[in-house]
């Protein structure tokens, strides 16, 4: 399963595949190869998800009209507040 | 008694009637310029000169009213037949049809609002159009990658949408599209924020957001132009207006309702350290379940093993018993095993075939006797003939 079409999931999609290969390969019951297969999987998947929640960093735009109604986004300057 | 009518002519005042007419307008007009009636609505015609004509009646009785379209533009909500209303307006006569009318300048709903009744009329009407259909309501993104907000900037709903987004999912990305959220130009504006929005294309979901307020301040959201935006927007939109309790239409017709705006931005975000959580156990679940796999298996090849082992001795076992059968038999068989007895095998010399038979011998000659223990030569002194064994012994 290539990478691309990964991105193209939904992320609780790719969520759910994970967790069906845990639950067969725990059950225990695939021959050598296939286990090897899906552990390999089940990492690759795993992996995407944690590059997936850690890979945005935090933004705050505004949506701005241009002339002629386009539109723009511009950071949005918002007073620091305690984080 | 005199002829009444007699007299009347006589006093010399005979009306036209247009005379009477307006001598009656200007006693109605005069006497009743600025008065509240109320009752019910019935007859009510919307001309396409935009003026309006209905009877208010009571129980007993009726009158003929109008209302100028100059009055009613800006009407909330629009009389229908069997309304209960207070009307404010100036009594007069209209000459050529000689009926005296009421002409309104103000019209209300007796008992619920103006607002409530548009409100009903509107979501009735948007309801019948389908507007309200489970089956146009999009999915929300689990993970969305941008959210966009439409709310007043600076507002406390953009604090707290901020500040629940930041506690669940620290690294997101908001996007905001500014909007009045009360007053006459918050509606058009409100459609604008959400029209850019969809423009600007690259947002995967969009809270539609206010704090509470009364009708009249969330009126923007019960307005038919918001409903249509809100309806047909490709993005999905979460409507979070006003309090739990609040109801707007751009609930009805969003893809969610979200009952307050820190609700919404709920909604919209899972919580990070959830699903951090979640995949790590993945992952620890799938390392000690290889090592079970591998053990499992291991098992079941000692156990394999065990049984070759098993099967492999028994086997040997068996050949070994068999053998050892063979090789009994295969002893009490055999001619040394006599020897033992006591009997002795003859042979000739050189050529080692066994006498049988004392003819085949001759005195002189020499033989090579087999013992169970070793072997003796000897030389034929004598022989004797008899059939077979056996008969020595009778």
């Amino acid at each position: 399963m290539n990478k691309e079409n990964l991105e193209q999931r939904d992320f609780d999609e790719v969520l759910k595949e994970l967790e069906g290969i845990v639950s067969t390969l725990e059950k225990g019951d695939l021959n050598l190869e296939e286990s090897l297969k899906n552990f390999e999987k089940g990492i690759k998947l795993s992996t995407y998800c944690l590059k997936k929640l850690n890979e945005a960093e935090k933004k705050i735009e505004i949506l701005v009209e241009k002339m002629g109604g386009e539109t723009e986004v511009v950071p949005y300057e918002e007073e620091e507040e305690e984080e | 008694m005199e002829d009444f009518n007699e007299i009347n002519r006589l006093e010399g005042k005979i009306y036209k009637v247009s005379e009477l007419n307006f001598e009656l307008k200007k006693l109605l007009e005069g006497n009743y310029p600025d008065i509240w009636v109320e009752g019910e609505i019935s007859n009510f015609h919307h001309h396409s000169s935009g003026h309006m004509y209905f009877d208010l009646k009571d129980e007993n009785s009726k009158i003929r009213s109008v209302m100028f379209s100059g009055d009613n533009r800006n009407l909330k909500f629009m009389p229908e037949d069997g309304m209960k209303v207070l009307a404010r307006g100036g009594v007069t006569l209209y000459l050529r049809k000689g009926e005296y009318q009421i002409v309104v300048r103000y019209i209300e709903p007796k008992g619920k609002g103006a607002l409530l009744i548009a409100f009903e009329q509107l979501k009735k009407k948007l309801k019948a159009e389908g507007l309200f259909d489970i089956k146009y309501k999009k999915p929300i993104p689990f993970l969305p990658s941008r959210i966009g907000v439409v709310t007043s900037l600076g507002g406390a709903v953009l604090h707290d949408i901020k500040n629940v987004l930041n506690r669940r999912f620290e690294n997101h990305h908001l996007v905001i599209s500014p909007s009045s959220v009360e007053g006459e130009s918050a509606s058009s504006e409100i459609c604008r924020a959400i029209d850019n929005l969809n423009q600007y294309g690259k947002v995967d979901v969009i809270i539609l957001a206010r704090g509470g307020g009364s009708l009249e301040a969330l009126w923007a959201f019960n307005t038919e132009e918001v409903a249509r935006t809100v309806f047909s927007s490709e993005i999905p939109i979460i409507s979070a207006v006003g309090h739990e309790t609040d109801f707007t239409i751009s609930d009805f017709v969003a893809d969610l309702r979200a009952p307050t705006p820190s609700a919404a931005a709920e909604m919209v975000m899972p919580e990070k350290s959830e699903l951090l959580n979640q995949i790590y156990s993945y992952i620890t679940r799938l390392k000690t379940s290889l090592p079970r796999v591998t053990t499992n298996l291991k098992n079941q090849a000692n156990y394999l093993y065990g049984d070759l082992q098993k099967a492999i001795s028994v086997i040997i076992n068996e050949r070994k018993s068999s053998f050892k059968n063979l090789s009994e038999k295969l002893n009490t068989l055999s001619p040394l095993a006599i020897l033992s007895r006591g009997y002795s095998v003859c042979c000739m010399v050189p050529e080692k075939t066994i006498v049988r038979s004392s003819d085949d011998i001759k005195i002189g000659q020499q033989v090579d006797i087999l013992l169970y223990k070793g072997n003796i030569v000897c030389e034929v002194l004598e022989k004797d003939a008899y059939e077979k064994v056996t008969d020595i012994c009778k």
